[in-house]
């Protein structure tokens, strides 16, 4: 009840009409820096965290939450429209989002992608006011083992049951893992496979491989037909919000069930994106028709984009309540706190109640406005991909070049795009399946090193995942859920001996 | 970019001559030098950690006072144990708006790896501060003193938790097994903070954090400092529990544990860059310093206040990498 | 590749992926056996997870390889005109790449610009550099401006005096 009061408090401070301005410019500065390539949510923050400094605190963090909002919801908009995810959560988004757009169903996703966002946050948001502290205990629990079992539910989550060569699914998946190891390893600080090489004692940064492979080899294949573009022929009407809203009550039960997985994922801080893509695969895999994923079907836009946006409001949780943000853009409005005199730890919500209620005050309201904001502007992206093939294609390439550039300012990077698009292209061609290369990519070095760091825990013994409780029932649920494609067929078979 | 960068650097003094010569109806060039762009500061190390915190309370201060005509912006390279960040200011010579925040992996990456590069490729600009290092347990845990804890280290194998691999974590770790012939398995993790949570969270039964890293699980009451690694104790004594301040927690010499470290906390710029350059940085940082907010964060943190600039500076870094070269010569560390 | 008359056919392109597979995880071994693969005295040493990893994918791409070799197919991997199309759209991107190494990438950005819109849109000469010039002013002042993202420049940016 106390906190009730407080957040009625927060409220009453955030729903000033300056505060309010505050949060339209918030939002779509966050659109921007969330569509434009290699301005992610965390450097588009980190760029604007000063303008915030000469305002009242309440105001700067109402300020930099919207801008915080308007990144995960644009984050979505590139993915869609382009199959060019801009962050490492986005990528699953891009599975069934991409193909709805080739099939003039872009403003359909979108709108779904947006609204799915707004729940997983709103959940997410909601959860943070009734259970904050209780959450930050749980997320005391997760050492080394646990955090290993996380990454193996979500590679168990995801892969069987694709179409296509299981060999061709390994060898992807492999040299996923193998692109990750380039450069220097975290563990032990050794040089891996960059065989004296200065550029890629870098490694390979995710952005600038799945720039290459999804965004580069796609504008490649869709040229083979023609120097043109499916789903140009999109339809653009008003109507189209309320045709998916009456939609996507039907796929409730995978959205509860994706905000829970982000909440979870975003506490623990596992973070956004072994979020999207467990959700992902588990609507796939428990999903009756599974196997017409990835063709455009309107959940797998639901799971991935509720379960990002859960978990990017919960990893604010850890940062507060801990002062170890769960994502990169977290840390950064960690820096901006801690110069508003506010010590991010558990002491914060006890010293600081005011601050704490504003702030998630300021998220109910930032998450609202950003919804109503890029919801309007669905049909200015829809008509994006209006634009002819002659002057759509040089800037998306433009942006992919721009995007592979800015992460590390290395030109390198952006001939490494380039081959990582031929890779892609011939890997489409042979229909070897890219997501579980990128998947090892993405999680292949935390996985690692939380595999390392548990076997140094337990000194080499494997047993160190069943020793705890929680570690032993995600990894049993990891078990499963690989075995999942084996038990369906053979409940089937039993079935058909009943009958 | 980067031998684009080289060029520029190249073509700046001629740049510079012609601006001179087209202002010549006023007066010559100006004397002092000023940012033209945004400064970046690059933390070669992951968030939340001693130097990430400091760069960002840096950005903010300069912003909060106005103190310069540019934005301070700051990026985290914890790449190769900080090695890229390293390798981005060496082989941006001469670029005036790119500063590095250093930890002791300024020496020990170098020399743990092979990667060619050494402070000597970059320009020293300023010692902030001497970062502290403290023994941690979980409150909880039954050892309340130094000659308990290592006890129980040497009766059975106890897991300590640090900052990446043959870094000060892990150098500091090897120095109290000589110290005591205890082993410990020693476990890395990506920065401070993610460090003082495991131990929180009792994955690991102690740990060689900054007081800033783990102050506030002090105040909470779930860690417990047992000794710190100077020859002196610290100076801040406003409580920070209701029964400890800072200057209340004994050094480990004097607790029976001989080990000493300190860890430079430093700003060092792009290679080549012009001593009015220098000069404006060491200001710019001087004001910083002289703020109530600075001063806050040097409390908070139980930093120890020493500074340097310039010649006295240089040597300082170079004794300290002497220093580490043996220390890690000892623990085995160096690239083979 | 090699271009046969009416296009590529799948089979050569396949084994030749397979073949570029198993070399990947066979360097892969090699490097790690070179930085141990075993147990060190900080736990499992680097080149364990690679080297396994990389034992894999030389099995995963053997067991590709295999089944292309003994399976003849006539499928095509694209044909000529596909591939044509292709080139249209990539090697120019990769001269623009290069060149943005000699003119930064303002330049070369409003010249692949420019290329697509007359070569492949049809458009006129003095739409499509109109249209190069202001893509390259916006990006400019979005990225350089506003965000302050300092992207590659060349001559021509000195000139003007960035």
């Amino acid at each position: 009840m106390e906190n009730l009061a407080a957040l009625a408090a927060g409220f009453a401070v955030a729903l000033t009409p300056s505060n309010m301005v505050l949060m339209l410019v918030g939002v779509l500065l966050g659109v921007v820096i969330g569509v434009l390539p290699g301005l992610g949510g965390a450097n588009g923050i980190a760029i604007l965290l000063p303008l915030t400094f000469s305002m009242e605190p309440v105001s700067a963090i109402i300020m930099l939450s919207c801008i915080y909002w308007g990144a995960l919801f644009g984050g979505a908009i590139t993915s869609i429209l382009f199959n060019i995810p801009g962050e490492p959560w986005s990528v699953a988004t891009t599975f069934d989002g991409y193909p709805m757009a080739q099939k003039g169903r872009a403003a359909e996703a979108l709108v779904a992608a947006f609204t799915s966002s707004f729940f997983g946050a709103f959940v997410a948001i909601v959860m943070i006011t009734a259970i904050a502290p209780l959450v930050a205990r749980f997320a005391l629990r997760f050492g080394p083992p646990e955090f290993f079992a996380v990454m193996f539910l979500s590679f168990a989550a995801f892969v069987g049951q694709g179409r296509g060569s299981a060999w061709k699914t390994i060898a992807s998946m492999m040299a996923g893992f193998l692109f990750a190891c380039v450069g220097l390893d975290t563990v032990t600080g050794a040089l891996r496979l960059t065989f004296g090489s200065m550029e890629l004692m870098r490694g390979f940064d995710f952005l600038v491989a799945v720039i290459g492979l999804f965004g580069i080899s796609e504008i490649l294949i869709a040229v083979e037909e023609g120097l043109q573009f499916e789903g140009a022929r999109a339809r653009i009407d008003p109507g189209v919000v309320f045709r998916v809203w009456k939609e996507l009550p039907r796929h409730g039960a995978i959205a509860l069930r994706s905000s829970v997985i982000g909440c979870w994922m975003g506490v623990t801080p596992a973070g956004a994106t072994p979020a999207s893509f467990m959700s992902y695969g588990m609507a796939r895999k428990l999903s009756k028709d599974g196997a017409a994923f990835g063709t455009g079907r309107i959940e797998g836009v639901v799971a991935p984009e509720v379960a990002n946006n859960a978990a990017g409001v919960s990893a604010l949780l850890p940062m507060l309540a801990l002062g170890v943000p769960g994502s990169p853009t977290a840390a950064v409005l960690l820096g901006g706190l801690i110069m508003w005199g506010l010590q991010p730890g558990p002491m914060l919500f006890v010293e600081q109640k005011d601050f704490v209620w504003g702030l998630i005050a300021s998220m109910y309201l930032g998450n609202v406005a950003a919804f109503l904001v890029v919801l309007t502007l669905v049909p200015v992206f829809a008509a994006i991909l209006r634009i002819p093939f002659a002057i759509i294609a040089p800037l998306i390439l433009i942006a992919c070049v721009i995007g592979a550039y800015t992460v590390n300012n290395a030109m390198f990077d952006v001939v490494l795009m380039l081959v990582f698009g031929l890779i892609g292209y011939v890997m489409k061609k042979l229909d070897y399946p890219l997501a579980p290369m990128v998947l090892a990519l993405v999680l292949g070095n935390r996985t690692e090193q939380a595999f390392r760091q548990s076997l140094l825990l337990s000194e080499g013994s494997l047993w160190v995942f069943f020793h705890g409780w929680l570690s032993g029932l995600v990894m049993t649920a990891g078990l499963v859920l690989l075995a999942w494609p084996l038990i369906g067929r053979l409940t089937a078979i039993l079935r058909a001996r009943m009958a | 970019m980067t031998p684009r960068r080289t060029l520029l650097g190249a073509a700046a003094p001629l740049f510079a001559f012609s601006v001179a010569f087209t202002a010549l109806p006023g007066r010559a060039a100006a004397q002092a030098w000023e940012p033209s762009r945004p400064i970046t500061i690059l933390v070669p190390a992951g968030t939340g950690g001693g130097a990430d915190q400091m760069a960002r309370a840096i950005q903010g201060i300069v912003s909060k006072h106005n103190l310069a005509r540019q934005p301070v912006v700051v990026q985290n390279k914890p790449g190769g144990a900080g090695a890229e960040a390293f390798l981005e200011v060496k082989n941006s010579r001469g670029n005036p708006h790119l500063l590095v925040i250093t930890l002791s992996n300024l020496f020990t990456t170098p020399l743990a790896t092979g990667v060619p590069v050494s402070w000597r490729d970059l320009t020293p600009v300023k010692m902030m501060a001497l970062d502290q290092f403290v023994l941690w347990v979980h409150a909880e845990s039954p050892w309340r003193s130094v000659p308990e804890f290592i006890a129980a280290a040497r009766e059975g194998r106890l897991r300590m938790g640090g900052t990446g691999s043959r870094q000060e974590d892990q150098i500091i770790t090897v120095a109290i097994e000589r110290a005591t012939g205890a082993r410990f398995t020693y476990v890395p993790f990506r920065g401070g903070g993610e460090v003082a949570v495991q131990l929180v969270g009792r994955h690991v039964d102690a740990t060689v954090n900054n007081p800033i890293e783990a102050v506030q699980h002090w105040r909470s009451g779930t860690l417990r400092p047992l000794c710190v690694f100077d020859s002196k104790r610290l100076t801040v004594t406003d409580k920070v529990t209701e029964t400890m301040a800072w200057s209340d927690i004994p050094t480990c010499k004097e607790a029976g544990l001989d080990v000493e470290y300190l860890m430079l906390r430093g700003i060092f710029g792009a290679p080549g860059i012009a001593p009015a350059v220098v000069q404006y940085y060491v200001n710019l940082l001087d004001r910083v310093r002289a703020t109530p907010e600075w001063q806050q964060l040097m409390t908070e943190g139980a930093f120890n206040l020493t500074t340097m600039t310039g010649e006295a500076f240089a040597q300082w870094v170079a004794r300290e990498e002497e220093r580490h070269r043996s220390l890690m010569a000892e623990a085995g560390f160096l690239a083979r | 590749m090699s271009e046969v008359p009416r296009g590529l056919r799948a089979r050569p392109v396949e084994i030749a992926t397979a073949l570029s597979f198993a070399a990947l995880g066979g360097v892969a071994m090699f490097d790690s056996a070179r930085i141990g693969f075993g147990w060190g005295f900080d736990g499992p040493q680097s080149g364990t997870f690679p080297y396994w990893v990389g034992a894999l994918l030389m099995l995963a791409s053997g067991a590709v390889l295999a089944g292309a070799v003994l399976r003849r197919t006539r499928a095509m991997f694209a044909t000529n005109e596909q591939l044509a199309s292709v080139a249209r759209v990539f090697i120019p991107t990769t001269l623009s790449v290069a060149a943005m190494h000699l003119v930064g990438l303002y330049v070369a950005s409003a010249g692949l610009l420019a290329w697509f819109m007359i070569r492949l849109g049809g458009y006129s000469w003095l739409a499509a550099i109109a249209s190069a010039v202001a893509t390259a002013v916006i990006i400019f002042v979005v990225f350089e401006l506003w965000f302050f993202v300092s992207l590659p420049k060349g001559p021509l940016e000195d000139l003007l005096g960035y």
